[in-house]
């Protein structure tokens, strides 16, 4: 099948004419740097199906980011039919510049001019019939959101593809182009393809080039030696830049006639930002939105209008509703919504159980149905849209644009822990799902950057931890009768960062030592987030979220009432001597490992639900809820409860049954959420990071996870103990700043220098 | 056991075991099996294609 | 006159004389299309004083003070 290669800039709208031409949902988003990895897509209105891939949108083809080696790789390796580069025709000159790199390549090229509507609009007039003329090769205007000239794109890249076409490079007439022609031919002679392209980016002093082509390399550095330009000297970056340009000034820019207006005159994104990123209300302004995004999804006490409202007003007290919309507090939608779908999803449960029964069908299978296979999923599924509420609002905020202006705010601050406002985007897409957010740091540009990020990804708890953090939350207030526990939930995503926050500075002056990575990032215009993009989007996760309830999770729930139904010799066990079972055998044995985090020895009866909890999390996060879902349904029918309980209830009553006190839970959500990711994650991470590093950051994981969950237990128990922590963590952060100012030297701690130490003495 | 019991134990099992073993079959292909389609994933795809590593 | 990017202040213009330094970090802000001749107006400066962002070429770009202060300015009168 053909194939033809969407290339340009971020955010000209590749991806929107990627999913008007295939029909296909991929994600858009409003920041540089959304698609990290190439797309796959068949349009089939043309002769033969051709397959359209969707490149990640590059300034350039010298790369400065891994996601750009991608796209450069695709075209100069993979030879597609033709390259449709994208302009966005707002943004002429700098879209350009691409479009000059990609002549140089031996392929069939076609310039899509995007956005055609807004050049319209703003009454600039764009003649295309000039820029075709001038640049030589076909020029096509389209709108990609009104899905206007797609077709006639199509035809003209078919034309186009059915014909090879030979580089050519916008730099005659300058002082380098005979080193060019002779670097050109001397690669011709090694039979190189695309020598041309080759051949500048080896006047460049590409880095790539280089390292490829070491002899030609050679031969430029010889010419270098007699040559010299009057503006530039031998600086050859600089000269091919500005000739790239130059040209597109003289050729290009006077196709586009620009209406007569005041060159001052503020745009609606100026006039936006005039507030967003206000000298003094900037930051105040971003977190009231990350705290109304939180409130609006966890909160009990909406507005905090719990005071002002009459007694019993909306708590509609001996209904079927009671409660759902409030009790002392309104509920925020997140809360109604969750406490509605616990409603259904208990009664539905209880009805199955009652038909079961009076079916006259035996208990074990009664008890395989309502806890293995509902008693886990259901636990679970209430919790689906608190965590599209929140999936929406982060959306919003990247659709919009507003997220880099959020990178533009904070990236003071990222810098004094090492990074730059650019990270900040990949660890906001954490609050999802950590697989994508860690893709996403292709776009950092400096290494050591980048593998910190992906290592603190997970502490920014992803859409599964978001049961963890309400249920348990939810569990304390219930057995513990503490009010607000929306709060401990804020809390418990804000020691997230704060971790975050901490293991970055320490990695940065330790093992992840390196200069603070620049800083230059393009601010897209503000756009109002499509309803139907948006829409589209939330259905797509909410279907995968059932879809991963109802296999990985079902499966697992299925497995853990087994395993919990059974002795030691297989003999099936009744709820009431769960305590007997494998499950029960193995969570005691693996008990004393999680003593200083409060839920390991110390507690007695049922306490090893925690242990087996904590692991089922690592095949996915809401495992671990599932699985207290699926126990506390046999265990408060065994133990506990007079009636058979159940969702929520019957978590909190399988808590209480456990004697474990508030600060062992606190460490146990702290816990969950700080250590090894689901598989998932696991997996991404393995492929970012290279093995050496990947197992590096498992034992991170495992040690941070440890460490702070137990210091929440110890402290939380023994107040006293905070003096020790202090005092410990006081001596850490001495060593790292004295390390930082150079005068003294923790390499010694590093573990690749401890393993060459041990072998140079074993010699 | 009762029809319906019997029915509940092949279906436990075909679950558990159609999962298991898509997950092996995804892991033999390359890709990540996160919650999360390809072209459905929020914000960015996760498919992960042995090529596309940094080089 | 000649001023340093990094110098400028808000609503101040003028066009590229020349870019310093040597690597990435200059190559990036010739990809960006800070080339000799163009034409810079500086918008605005982040809450805290650093990073700004500048007007060139038709779009908004976001850089340090210190990647400013490779860029050297002819300031327009």
């Amino acid at each position: 099948m053909m194939k033809f290669a969407l290339a340009g800039n971020p955010n000209s709208g590749k991806t929107t004419l990627f999913n008007g031409l295939t029909g296909s949902t991929a994600h858009v988003g409003n920041w540089p740097g959304v698609t990290v990895d190439k797309k796959e897509g068949v349009y089939k209105k043309c002769a033969e199906p051709i397959s359209i891939v969707d490149l990640p949108g590059i300034y350039s083809l010298s790369p400065y980011t891994p996601e750009e080696v991608i796209s450069r790789n695709f075209i100069l390796d993979e030879k597609p039919d033709c390259v449709i580069n994208i302009i966005d025709a707002t943004n002429l000159e700098r879209n350009l510049y691409l479009s000059t790199q990609i002549l140089e390549i031996d392929v069939p090229m076609v310039i899509a001019l995007n956005m055609i509507d807004e050049v319209e609009k703003s009454g600039d007039v764009l003649d295309a019939k000039k820029l075709e003329e001038k640049i030589g090769v076909p020029v096509v205007e389209i709108s990609a959101l009104k899905g206007r000239g797609l077709d006639e794109l199509m035809t003209r890249a078919y034309e186009a593809s059915r014909t090879p076409r030979k580089g050519r490079t916008v730099l005659d007439g300058t002082s380098i182009v005979h080193l060019i022609g002779d670097c050109k031919i001397a690669l011709e002679g090694q039979k190189v393809d695309n020598a041309l392209f080759h051949a500048v980016k080896l006047v460049e002093l590409d880095e790539l080039e280089v390292k490829m082509h070491p002899d030609s390399a050679f031969m430029v550095e010889e010419f270098k030696k007699t040559f010299e330009d009057d503006t530039f000297g031998t600086d050859f970056d600089a000269i091919i830049a500005d000739a790239r340009y130059k040209y597109i000034t003289k050729n290009c820019s006077p196709a586009l006639v620009k209406k007569v207006r005041s060159a001052d005159a503020p745009s609606r994104s100026d006039k936006i930002d005039k507030v967003l990123t206000h000298k003094f209300w900037g930051i105040p302004i971003f977190l009231l939105i990350l705290f109304a995004l939180f409130h609006l999804t966890f909160s009990e006490n909406l507005l905090f209008l719990g005071a002002a409202l009459p007694e019993g007003w909306v708590a509609l007290e001996g209904t079927a509703l009671e409660g759902v919309f409030g009790d002392g507090g309104i509920n925020s939608p997140g809360v109604v919504l969750f406490n509605l779908l616990d409603l259904a999803t208990s009664s539905l449960g209880e009805a199955i159980a009652g038909a079961m029964e009076a079916g006259g069908v035996s208990e074990w299978a009664i008890g395989l149905v309502c806890d293995g296979m509902l008693g886990g999923v259901f636990a679970v599924l209430s919790f689906l849209p608190q965590i599209l509420l929140l999936f929406l609002f982060f959306s919003i905020l990247e659709d919009s644009g507003y997220m880099a202006r959020v990178a533009f705010i904070l990236d003071r601050i990222f810098r004094k822990f090492g990074l730059s406002g650019r990270a900040f985007m990949p660890m906001i897409m954490g609050f999802g799902c950590s697989v994508p957010a860690m893709v996403n740091t292709r776009t950092l540009a400096d290494e050591k950057e980048r593998i910190a990020t992906i290592r603190v990804i997970p502490f920014f708890s992803c859409g599964a931890k978001l049961p963890i953090l309400t249920a348990i939350a939810g569990g304390i207030g219930l057995t513990f009768g503490l009010p607000h526990t929306d709060l401990i939930t804020y809390g418990m995503y804000v020691v997230g960062i704060v971790v975050a926050i901490c293991a970055v500075l320490i990695m940065r002056s330790t093992t992840m030592k390196g200069e603070v990575p620049p800083f230059i990032m393009e601010l897209p215009t503000y756009h109002l987030p499509q309803f139907k993009n948006l829409m589209l989007h939330l259905w797509d996760k909410a279907k995968h979220f059932v879809q991963k309830a109802f296999t990985i999770i079902l499966a697992s729930t299925i497995v853990i009432w087994f395993i919990s139904h059974f002795s030691w010799g297989w003999n099936y066990l009744p709820d009431e001597q769960i305590n007997e079972s494998i499950l029960a055998g193995v969570g005691r044995l693996l008990q004393p490992l999680f003593t200083p985090l409060g839920f390991g020895s110390q507690i007695g009866s049922f306490g090893w639900v925690f242990v087996v909890a904590a692991i089922t999390g690592l095949i996915a996060k809401e495992n671990v809820i599932a699985t207290f879902g699926t126990l506390a349904g046999c265990i408060t029918a065994g133990f506990v409860a007079d009636e058979a309980l159940e969702g929520i209830d019957a978590v909190a009553s399988m808590i209480g049954a456990t004697e474990i006190g508030v600060p062992a839970l606190i460490a146990f959500i702290v816990f969950n959420m700080l250590t090894i990711p689901c598989f998932a994650a696991v997996a991404t991470a393995k492929a970012e990071l290279g093995k050496k590093r990947f197992n590096m950051t498992l034992v991170f994981w495992v040690v941070t996870s440890y460490v702070v969950a137990s210091m929440f237990y110890l402290i939380g128990e023994w107040w006293w103990t905070v003096f020790i922590f202090v005092a410990v963590w006081a001596m850490v952060i001495t060593l790292v700043i004295l390390n930082k100012q150079g005068k003294i030297n923790l390499d010694v701690l590093n573990p690749k220098n401890v393993i060459a130490k041990i072998k140079t003495l074993k010699k | 056991m009762q029809p319906i019991e019997i029915v509940l134990i092949v279906a436990s099992v075909l679950v558990v075991v159609a999962v298991m073993v898509s997950a092996i079959v995804k892991k033999a292909k390359g890709k990540s099996g996160c919650g999360c389609g390809c072209s459905g994933c929020p914000h960015a795809s996760a498919c992960q294609s042995k090529k596309t590593k940094k080089a | 006159m000649e001023k340093l990017l990094s110098e400028f202040k808000i609503g101040e213009k003028g066009s590229v004389k020349s870019v310093a330094g040597d690597g990435p970090i200059r190559r990036r802000l010739f990809d960006m299309g800070v080339t000799p001749g163009a034409k810079i107006v500086l918008k605005k400066c982040a809450p805290l004083g650093d990073p700004l962002e500048v007007n060139l070429r038709g779009y908004e770009l976001t850089l340090r003070k210190a990647e400013a202060s490779f860029v050297t300015m002819e300031v327009e009168r």
